[in-house]
């Protein structure tokens, strides 16, 4: 059975999300700070009069670098996902295609990846120039107890 | 049967069931009551011959087949003058239990669970076959299907929650709008636009208050359960108690209605375990076999109030102040000082609990504070006035609504905050010269609000805003009450009163106590909500000021003792002297022309009140030097009686484990400690007060 994925791109790597978990696409909007919050949640956005988290996803996954951490212009849209009506978004650096893929090309995630990303993800898609890593929503909003 | 039957209808039904089984349930206590109010039994017959009828749409013969055993037997009382026996009752309860559990499995599954009812529904048919006429069945099923059709023409539909909600939030959006277009016709002062815009006001303030006044639920929602839960505790305990309900009409938002049902039904519990006593007690003492337990409930001053009172045997503060000690909660002086009041508040401790033994019904673990802080978690508040024998009355006030607060903004290293109105005390300004006022003391810095010591907290150093705090030339203080406690919240700017919409921050930021929410404020801006608890925590200030009540159990409450406040004063040839934090009330000043000498002992007028003075070089045998004012340390000997100890200067108020001791020096020292690695003296305050004026400790007892 083929899903459609939202793909954007983090640190140069393409991820994807289930399209169904996934709400809407937002532009940047300068989030309003959250003195003693988590430094992988950025702030807060009002969305037509919700209030939601934002999520800087590349803190959440373990894969920020401190060097691209501050061209903070490369954050350039929110995906806002929605899992069990916990709505949050995550902030992305580049927004790619919503693809369409079949079953035949999904691989559980490769044992070679390093530990902390690899519990967010689902599996990985093998495509004509790499992988499409494919994020479970769930496991991003999981909050340590 | 079709198989089109899909979810929606099942939960339709079982809405209505509910709804249904509630109304059975109060009616069959109303019939024991009065059981010859027919009324009452048509009422009854009606409502579970709907769920009968409904039944017959969907695949549930079991349930089904209750309700109409249950249905006959009513059937029968209802055309046969059959006197209502306790039995009878009971056996309608039970329908009303197997027909909740049913309700409640299909509910979960979507089917109908499997236990066996035949027994249940023999016995129905038993209480009944006393006498055995079938008659009139046929014209009694004629007579309901006219009334019932009247009941559907109701004027009341059933909305979906999440669509109201939805319609809330989209009606705060349109107050958004309403200000920024509003804010443009002042810019282009147009008349026609501007009157334009008033209309768009006025509209969308009252679409604003309706939307609102859909939210709120009348009081019965809940109050409906209680006959039910008081008739089952009192049989368990072999008690009589007849429960008088008032102001069920009385209206909340919804969303706090859930939240009061849990502490409503644990206290009305308490009232019928622990508060009525068992009839022979209650003869013995002459009050009426039956106990009362009376629910109140109305608004006042923009809240709802609510009161659940009986009449038994009351609870003695006394015995409250005993377990406390016996817990390890309080010592015996700080016991003594407690008035009444402080007493009653000593249930609402976490782990305090009065009764011997733990019954299955209330007791099981959720106390009087859990009652408390979910009464918190909603802005309520609690208190408990009470009588030995003539009975109890706890009175509960809760905000109207959760979903708008009233608040202040303020502004701390360029963000802004809200704080909600309820929790402020007052608001100070401090300019020029007046900023000096603030003693920046060793890690507290304390204001001196009318001579109380208040202890402040800076808002950009809480939040980590700024690593320092900026030297201003005006400092504004926002007084916090929490519990008892006092604290002043510095903050870089007070902006503005508004009504704001609370908004929850989501499962991300749930462990950030020092936020209750957000809000979004006039130009779309998000301001985060602070919690006067949290805050108070974040900062440490409560662990400092609560050491008396927030013990939680004997471990703790001396591991929090030995970290004690201690206010340092400057006494005879300048010698460091402490006194405990706990026992200083107040600092004051007073010109020495106001002192008065009576015998040999300086009396000055202090409020209502002649307080006695102490000169520490009276006590310690110096002579005493000319002053051009007193500064004065207000100690508590009992709630009663104070006495003023002259020191010469007010140093510092320091916290310290008191770990380096040394013995007492000489008399009226209680010991040495070494403080900010200086030698200084402990005063005993029984003994100083002993050594110059013993009468006055005679008069404390």
């Amino acid at each position: 059975m083929a899903q459609q994925f939202c793909t954007f791109y983090l640190n140069n790597t393409h991820f994807g999300i289930p399209i169904h978990q996934v709400q809407e696409i937002v532009r940047h909007q300068t989030p309003t700070r959250i003195p003693l919050a988590e430094s992988n949640v950025c702030g807060l956005i009002n969305l037509r009069g919700q209030i939601i988290a934002v999520i800087n996803l590349k803190r959440r996954l373990g894969i920020h670098t401190e060097i691209i951490e501050q061209r903070s212009d490369s954050v350039q849209y929110n995906v806002v996902i929605c899992v069990s009506d916990e709505v949050v978004s995550l902030q992305v650096d580049q927004l790619d295609d919503i693809l369409e893929l079949g079953d035949d090309d999904f691989e559980p995630s490769p044992a070679t990846l390093q530990g902390t990303l690899r519990q967010f993800l689902q599996g990985a898609y093998k495509m004509a120039n790499g992988f499409l890593l494919v994020l479970d929503p769930a496991k991003v909003l999981e909050t340590k107890p | 049967m079709s198989t089109a039957i899909d979810d929606e209808d099942i939960q339709a039904f079982l809405v209505e069931s509910y709804d249904n089984l509630d109304r059975i349930e109060r009616d069959i206590l109303v019939l024991e009551e009065t059981p010859a109010d027919r009324d009452v039994l048509t009422r009854l017959y009606r409502s579970l011959h709907t769920i009968k009828g409904n039944c017959g749409f969907l695949p549930f013969p079991k349930l089904e087949s209750i309700a109409h055993a249950g249905e006959s037997l009513l059937g029968k009382l209802r055309d046969e003058s059959v006197e209502i026996t306790p039995e009878i009752t009971s056996a309608l309860l039970q329908v009303a239990d197997e027909v909740r559990q049913l309700l409640r499995g299909i509910e979960a599954t979507g089917k109908e669970t499997g236990t066996d009812y035949s027994t249940l529904i023999r016995t129905l048919e038993s209480v009944h076959n006393n006498s055995s006429t079938q008659s009139s069945n046929s014209l009694v099923h004629h007579k309901l299907d006219s009334s019932e059709s009247s009941e559907a023409t109701a004027s009341t539909i059933r909305v979906n929650v999440a669509l109201l909600d939805r319609v809330m939030t989209l009606v705060e959006e349109l107050v958004l709008a309403r200000n920024q277009v509003v804010s443009f016709s002042d810019v282009l002062d147009n008349s026609s636009f501007a009157k334009v815009c008033q209309r768009l006001n006025i509209i969308t303030n009252d679409l604003q208050e309706e939307i609102m006044r859909t939210r709120l639920q009348p009081m019965g929602t809940i109050f409906q359960k209680f006959p039910r839960v008081v008739r089952d505790l009192a049989i368990v305990h072999h008690k009589q108690v007849q429960i008088h309900i008032e102001g069920a009409e009385t209206e909340l938002d919804r969303s706090l209605i859930e939240h009061i049902k849990d502490p409503l039904t644990h206290l009305i519990r308490n009232c019928v375990d622990h508060g009525i006593e068992s009839t022979d007690v209650r003869a013995a003492q002459g009050k009426p076999a039956k106990g009362r337990l009376s629910i109140r409930a109305f608004h006042e001053q923009g809240k709802v109030n609510l009161e659940i009172s009986d009449d038994g045997n009351g609870i003695n503060p006394e015995q409250l102040k005993q377990r406390a000690q016996q817990l390890g909660m309080l010592s015996s002086p700080q016991a003594e000082a407690l008035s009444d009041r402080e007493a009653f508040d000593l249930m609402f401790l976490p782990g305090f609990s009065t009764a011997e033994h733990v019954t299955h019904l209330s007791g099981r673990g959720v106390g009087m504070d859990v009652v408390r802080s979910n009464l918190e978690l909603v802005n309520g508040t609690i208190d408990v006035r009470s009588q030995v024998n003539v009975g109890t009355t706890f009175r509960i006030k809760i905000p109207l609504t959760l979903a708008i607060v009233s608040a202040l903004l303020i502004s701390s290293g360029n963000q802004r905050f809200a704080i909600a109105y309820t929790n402020i005390q007052e608001l100070v300004r401090l300019e020029g010269q007046q900023t000096s006022q603030i003693e920046t003391l060793y890690n507290v810095p304390v204001y001196r609000l009318r001579e109380t010591l208040l202890p402040l907290v800076y808002l950009n150093l809480v939040l980590q805003l700024t690593d320092e705090v900026a030297t201003s030339e005006v400092v504004y203080i926002v007084v916090i009450q929490v519990d008892e406690y006092q604290f002043g919240v510095v903050v870089d700017a007070i902006d503005d009163v508004q009504e704001i919409v609370v908004k929850p921050l989501g499962k991300q930021l749930k462990e950030l106590a020092v936020y209750t929410g957000a809000t979004i404020l006039g130009d779309g801006q998000i301001a985060l909500i602070l919690d006067a608890v949290g805050l108070a925590h974040q900062s440490s200030v409560i662990a400092q000021f609560q050491k008396r009540l927030s013990a939680n159990t004997p471990e703790i409450a001396t591991d929090e003792l030995d970290q004690q406040s201690i206010l340092l004063v400057e006494g005879p040839q300048r010698s460091r002297m402490g006194i405990p934090m706990l026992a200083a009330v107040r600092l004051e000043t007073f010109l020495p022309s106001n002192i008065e000498q009576v015998g040999n002992q300086s009396l000055v007028k202090y409020r209502d009140r002649i307080l006695p003075l102490i000169d520490l070089h009276q006590v310690f045998g110096s002579s005493m030097p000319e002053r051009e004012e007193l500064s004065v340390v207000v100690v508590a000997l009992s709630a009663s009686c104070s006495v003023g100890l002259i020191v010469d200067r007010v140093l510092d108020i320091v916290e310290d484990s008191l770990s380096f001791k040394g013995g007492a020096t000489r008399p009226g020292i209680s010991f040495c400690a070494s403080i900010q690695d200086q030698v200084t003296e402990i005063l005993d305050i029984d003994a100083i007060v002993e050594m110059v004026n013993p009468h006055l400790l005679r008069q404390v007892g």
